[in-house]
This record gives structure tokens, C-alpha cells and sequence, in this order.
């Protein structure tokens, strides 16, 4: 076919997709906010609401993970909600790709979520919340993007960080943070695990960006020297781990109603060991 | 190892007695100085890479010295390729292979190798390849009862499609291009990286360059953030061997 039939083909799906609000194509260039801006206004709204360490009454307990709801639907979240407040985890990660930025995306996701005294939800922003301009929908109703929390049980206590990587990118400040966070806090913990969205291992060829080889050495070399147990992500859609020295990275299936396989990730943490299962819907 | 090098040394040998040509060789040597999200700061490098030329085979190697970054690893990176030209119908082809070490940590490396076919034409160059990354634990963090030694990105696509506005025999040149290829590293296919170089013949055997680097991350997640950009300069120069 004629190469300027192709190009016309693409530029009229190009500005479809563009038209019904589908993709956001001024992300392929810049970002309506940079991961400097999203972390420090994180830490400031941290600084206002500190997160109080979660008590465990045992010994062993349980936190569960999911990514890439991509609300619209609330089909398989509501499926997965019902689930996780029958089962009481210690908390519920939420690892990006909640919605696809819209704010009336945002308000449904909302809306699904149970009270807040009924499940300990930790949400963390994914690319496509960032599209339309979603971190000003995403900051109102969950107010940070990285903050770290912890789990005590009654001789042990475990670190949970949750970091912002939306951006393909964790942003200097921000890992100038996490190195600080693992630097002086890591010591006083058992098991430290980490959140966040885009997976950092290719594992297998996919479209979406992972981050930056030079990102990725400084972050296996922190997951090494100061042994982070576990690495939770979304963003393949497509469930995978990998070890690499002591840090298991875990890729979690997208949640999202459209995917055929929906689970989600269940993590049991023990003084002996920490073991993970994912869970179909 | 020594039958590596036996065999290395034969090959060269045989090159070299076959081909009744002239050999030349190629010294590139470049500073960067730039800044990135995981530099803190300002971070300055220095690189020598060497070409030695024989017929249409060519053998390359290089190392790369962090002078000021983080890492506080002095020699930061090592690359290794072998490529051969040839030509079909008129259409002149290179194909490389290409080894490259990364000295991160003390507690880890990357090792990276793959091949690549170059086609140049007037005002267009197009680089198509694949390469192959492992990251490996170092002995040194074995007292961790490290369970996972390695970690492999397979199938990678290398690229890089670049724009000049002259053709190769002039005294300068200025180009544009998009790749994920950089000299010591290469990114993953979905982390394309901006590149605009000007060049110039300063005398026959000398050769200066100036090139700024762009990054951009997450632009194919559609959520394009600044991860760094540097600036390099260098000189190639090619001396007269082999008369």
C-alpha cells in the first residue's frame, strides 16, 4: 500500500484515540508534573498525616497486592474488595494503573473502596493515572505517592516502602530518599518490602518502559546491600517473578475487568520466611 | 583463558597475512559531562575507544573512567566488538558483534552482548540489532546467601536511526538521531535516547565532535519524565600505520 495511505490511516487513529480521550499523546513528550514535584509534595502531605505502624496480634499474617484496575469497570475490583474484607489482610497494596487518569474514573474508584477503618489500602500511582493531568484527581483523595509504613508483630517489626515510578522514573529526589530510608531504617526492621508500579525486570519483550538500565543498576545494587526482601509491581499485566541475591521481584496480573486472567498477589509473612501465592479471581 | 588468546593471536595472524592491504587504526578518545536522576548531581566521564582496521574487518575495544559520579568506580565500563563490511548490490552493510562489561557495584555487574547490522546511505543511517543483558552477583555479596546470581533481559532490540545532513566525505557534518545505543550501554527498546552531534575535519587524520545527549524516561509508558542529559566531546584521530 501507498506510504502516504499509512500515514494518513495512522494520524486519523492517532487523532481518534486522541478524540475519545483513549490515550493522552502529550505524554509521549512531557509530563504535566515532574517526580520531583510528586514527591515533595508527597513527603509534605506525609508530614501532615504520619502513618502509624499497623499491629499484628500474631506472628504470621498476610498482605495482599494488586495493580492495573484501570477503572472504568469495578467488576473485578469489587470481586477482589469482597475477598479481601472476608479475609482481613494487614493491608491491601494498590501497585498503579488504578484508573486512566479521568476524574470520573478517579470518583468510581472512590466510590468502590470500602470505609477506611474496614481494610488498610495502600494505593500508589501508575502511568495511566498520570494521564490527563490525573495526579491533580489522584492527590485529593490519596495524598501521597511515596511514604513507607510498618507492620509490628510481637517480637518483630517489617518496613513496607511505597514508591512512585509512574513516570518510568523514580526522580533524583526521590531516590536520594529511598537510599536514605534503607540506609538508616532498614537495620531496625525484619523484612523490608517494596512498592511500586512499572516492573523493573524485562522479563519478557512488552511496549511499556521500564526503568533505565543506569536507574536499574542503582536499585539492585540498593536491593542488595541492604537486603530488601521482596519487590511488588504491576504494569506487564502478565504475572511473573524473578530472584536476584535475596530480593524476589514479583509482577502482579492486571485487576482490570478487560484481562483474562485477573489475581491477585497473596504475600504470608512468618518469622521463618516470607512465601507468595497469587490468587485467581 | 590462554587458549582464548592463542587462538585470538591466530586469527589476527591470519587476517593480517591474508589481507595485503593497508591497516588503520582509530583512537576516539571523548569526555561527558552531564546529569541524570541517579547522578547526584554533576557527574564527568572520560573514554578511549580504539579501531583497528584491516580490509573489511574491523576490532574495537574501549574502556570508560568515571572521574566524578557516585558510583565511586574508576573504570566504570568496558566494550569489545568485531564487525565485517560487505556489500549488497550497491548498498554498503556493516554487521557487529559486541560485548560490552558494566562495573556498577561492588556487589554486582552487567554483562551485555549481542549483534548489530548498520546500513549508511547518503544522509540516513539505520542500526538494527539484538542484544542480550545479564546481571550478575559478585562473589563479594555471597556471604548475603545470595539465592539469585543472575538476572537475564533477553532479546533486546538495539537501534538507532539517525538523520545527516551531509554526506560521509564532507569536512563536517551535523546529525540527529534516536537510538538506545550509547557507547558502554544500551538501553532497553523502549527507552529511546536523543543524540545531536555536529562533527568536523579539523586536519587528514583528525577529527573533532561535540554531541547532547537527551533522556527521557517513561515516554512510551506515555508518561515521559526527564531522567538526564549530557553533554560529550571528543576527538578521533587516525593516525598513518602500517606504511
Amino acid at each position: 500500500m501507498d506510504s502516504r495511505i499509512w500515514k494518513l490511516i495512522l494520524s486519523c487513529l492517532g487523532l481518534c484515540l486522541s478524540a475519545c480521550q483513549l490515550i493522552d499523546p502529550r505524554g509521549f513528550i512531557v509530563s504535566y508534573e515532574s517526580a520531583d514535584q510528586r514527591f515533595e509534595q508527597s513527603l509534605s502531605w506525609n508530614d501532615q498525616h504520619p502513618h502509624s505502624a499497623l499491629m499484628s496480634s500474631l506472628e504470621n499474617y498476610e498482605i495482599f497486592a494488586v495493580s492495573d484496575i484501570h477503572v472504568g469497570g469495578t467488576t473485578n475490583l469489587d470481586l477482589f474488595l469482597e475477598q479481601a474484607l472476608l479475609n482481613q489482610p494487614k493491608a491491601v497494596f494498590m501497585a498503579g494503573d488504578l484508573t486512566t487518569g479521568h476524574a470520573e474514573d478517579y470518583q468510581r474508584l472512590y466510590a468502590a473502596l470500602p470505609p477506611q477503618d474496614s481494610l488498610s489500602i495502600f494505593p500508589i500511582p501508575g502511568n495511566h493515572d498520570l494521564y490527563f493531568g490525573g495526579w491533580k484527581q489522584y492527590r485529593p483523595l490519596f495524598g501521597s505517592s511515596v511514604y513507607c509504613f510498618s507492620i509490628k508483630t510481637p517480637e518483630a517489626s517489617d518496613l513496607y516502602i511505597c514508591l512512585d515510578n509512574a513516570g518510568g522514573t523514580l526522580g533524583a529526589k526521590q531516590l536520594e530518599w529511598l537510599k536514605q530510608v534503607l540506609l538508616f531504617e532498614r537495620s531496625q526492621y525484619r523484612y523490608c518490602v517494596l512498592v511500586n508500579h512499572n516492573n523493573w525486570i524485562r522479563l519478557r519483550r512488552m511496549a511499556a518502559t521500564n526503568p533505565y538500565v543506569e536507574e536499574l543498576e542503582v536499585l539492585l545494587d540498593l536491593c542488595l546491600k541492604h537486603q530488601v526482601d521482596v519487590v511488588i509491581s504491576g504494569h506487564d499485566h502478565e504475572r511473573h517473578t524473578a530472584v536476584f541475591g535475596n530480593t524476589r521481584f514479583i509482577t502482579l496480573d492486571a485487576l482490570s475487568d478487560t484481562h483474562p486472567t485477573p489475581s491477585y498477589l497473596v504475600l504470608s509473612l512468618s518469622p521463618d520466611s516470607i512465601s507468595y501465592s497469587y490468587r485467581n479471581l | 583463558m590462554i587458549n582464548i588468546r592463542k587462538v585470538l593471536f591466530l586469527l589476527l595472524l591470519i587476517l593480517a597475512s591474508k589481507f595485503q592491504v593497508k591497516p588503520q587504526l582509530k583512537l576516539d578518545y571523548s569526555m561527558d559531562l552531564g546529569q541524570s536522576n541517579v547522578s547526584q548531581g554533576l557527574y564527568l566521564s572520560t573514554a578511549l575507544l580504539a579501531a583497528y582496521s584491516l580490509d573489511k574487518y574491523t576490532l574495537d575495544a574501549g574502556a570508560q573512567f568515571q572521574l566524578q559520579h557516585p558510583a565511586n568506580k574508576v573504570f566504570s565500563a568496558a566494550e569489545f566488538a568485531a564487525s565485517r563490511s560487505f556489500t549488497i548490490g550497491k548498498q554498503a552493510l556493516e554487521v557487529e558483534a559486541f560485548f560490552i562489561h558494566r562495573n556498577f557495584s561492588s556487589l554486582m555487574f552487567l554483562t551485555d552482548w549481542g549483534l548489530a547490522v548498520t546500513m549508511r546511505m547518503r544522509h540516513w543511517q539505520f542500526d538494527l540489532g539484538q542484544d542480550f543483558k545479564s546481571y550478575r552477583v559478585r562473589e563479594r555479596a555471597l556471604s548475603y546467601e545470595t539465592e539469585g546470581m543472575v538476572l537475564r533481559e533477553n532479546f533486546n532490540l538495539v537501534y538507532n536511526l539517525a538523520y545527516f545532513v551531509n554526506s560521509p566525505e564532507q569536512p563536517w557534518n551535523i546529525s540527529l538521531s534516536l537510538t538506545n545505543r550509547d557507547c558502554f550501554l544500551i538501553n532497553q527498546e523502549t527507552n529511546p535516547m536523543l543524540n545531536l552531534r555536529a562533527e568536523m575535519q579539523v586536519s587528514s587524520t583528525m577529527k573533532v565532535y561535540l554531541e547532547n545527549w537527551y533522556k527521557l524516561a517513561g515516554s512510551l509508558n506515555m508518561s515521559a519524565h526527564h531522567f538526564g542529559y549530557f553533554i560529550r566531546t571528543g576527538l578521533i584521530w587516525i593516525p598513518a600505520f602500517g606504511n
